[in-house]
């Protein structure tokens, strides 16, 4: 198909892939050139949109740095970041069972939670987005329940479609 | 360049670009008072917040606290969540240290579930911390004040500057450092 090379050029490629042309997405981490790409794009994504939406935290955990607490800012910094990566990793580990389950005899572990990473992308985007939407006014702060709703709505469309490309593909001897 | 490809370039680009507005939007409010950001040290004036109060029925009420309301008197803030157990150790100990000074020291009692679980917050503190005002904070006023691990204490004087700030709450010592820190609070 095409589409499946053409999707492999470069991860932001495959982010929007994931978000706009999911079957497309899926059956190009079917066959990964290198594999394990779908997991390391999620990592970016995930790492690059806590960079972003938690600039001010890390302020403040500078400033602790300067303040002389050091223990205080290990501890604010990675509470922000568990916090952020908390979702994306249920979801990829929940969603990657998930699909290996439902795949039968056509289970791959490997392939299956590369395509749940797939299914998780919409979850770290639809966060960032609405971040920014309410940074800009649109929307009111406190949104981190409806872009978890929203995510989790979008990126299980995904494992559903998932599950069905990990069912078509030829079944393990 | 096939219409997939075209449409998935776009939303990528997309993306990258909302991670970048997010950040740009962030860095021009950091940049324009970076120091409003600090937490609040010794000797500094503590940060102003207004948060609702969580009524005698254990409901987020209409009415809201400030700390500036306070102002004149010492004020001891505990931050604390109805989930840790630690929490529930040090609230009957603040509560005695300030109920020993017999003036008008305020037990400020900041539950930081937010408006998750208030009834459960009003019953602990009419058990643990009688006489407390309680108000709920979403997380954003624990953020202000730099709260990493709670129990985490700050006790503000009269003049409203910061005298104590116990991070890594030691029970042992804490009332004795909590009283003596009214006392400082209660000179000024």
């Amino acid at each position: 198909m095409r589409t499946e090379k053409a999707l492999v050029p470069n991860a932001v490629d495959r982010l929007g892939a994931a978000l706009v042309a999911p079957r497309a997405a899926l059956e190009a981490a079917e066959k990964p050139s290198p594999p394990g790409r779908a997991p390391s794009d999620l990592a970016v994504l995930v790492l690059a949109g806590f960079a972003a939406t938690h600039l001010i935290g890390i302020t403040r955990a500078g400033w602790m740095l300067v303040d002389g607490d050091g223990t205080g800012a290990v501890d604010t910094l990675l509470g922000q970041l568990s916090d952020a990566v908390r979702a994306p990793l249920v979801f990829v580990l929940g969603g990657g069972l998930l699909v290996m389950l439902l795949a039968g005899k056509r289970r791959a572990p490997a392939t299956d939670f590369d395509l749940a990473c797939i299914a998780a992308v919409p979850l770290a985007a639809t966060a960032v987005v609405l971040q920014l939407a309410a940074r800009l006014g649109v929307m009111a702060s406190g949104l981190d329940r409806a872009a978890l709703a929203i995510g989790c709505g979008w990126g299980a469309v995904l494992l559903l479609l998932a599950v069905r490309q990990a069912r078509r593909r030829e079944a393990a001897p | 360049m096939t219409t997939a490809l075209g449409r998935a370039r776009v939303a990528g680009w997309v993306l990258v670009l909302a991670i970048a507005a997010v950040m740009v939007v962030d860095l021009v409010g950091i940049g324009r008072d970076c120091d409003a950001l600090r937490p609040p040290r010794l000797g500094q004036k503590a940060i102003d917040f207004t948060l609702p109060t969580i009524d005698a029925r254990g409901a987020v009420s209409e009415t809201w606290t400030s700390l500036e309301s306070l102002r004149g008197k010492p004020i001891v803030i505990d931050f604390w969540a109805t989930w840790c157990h630690p929490c529930r150790q040090t609230m009957p100990v603040l509560a005695s240290a300030v109920a020993r000074r017999r003036d008008d020291a305020v037990l400020l009692s900041v539950c930081t579930d937010g408006n998750d679980r208030p009834r459960e917050a009003r019953r602990l503190v009419d058990e643990l911390a009688p006489g407390a005002l309680l108000v709920a904070d979403e997380g954003d006023v624990a953020d202000e004040y730099g709260v990493s691990t709670i129990p985490h204490v700050v006790v503000v004087d009269r003049a409203g500057r910061v005298v104590l700030v116990e991070r890594r709450v030691a029970l042992d010592s804490l009332r004795s450092t909590v009283e003596q820190a009214l006392e400082r609070a209660s000179a000024k």
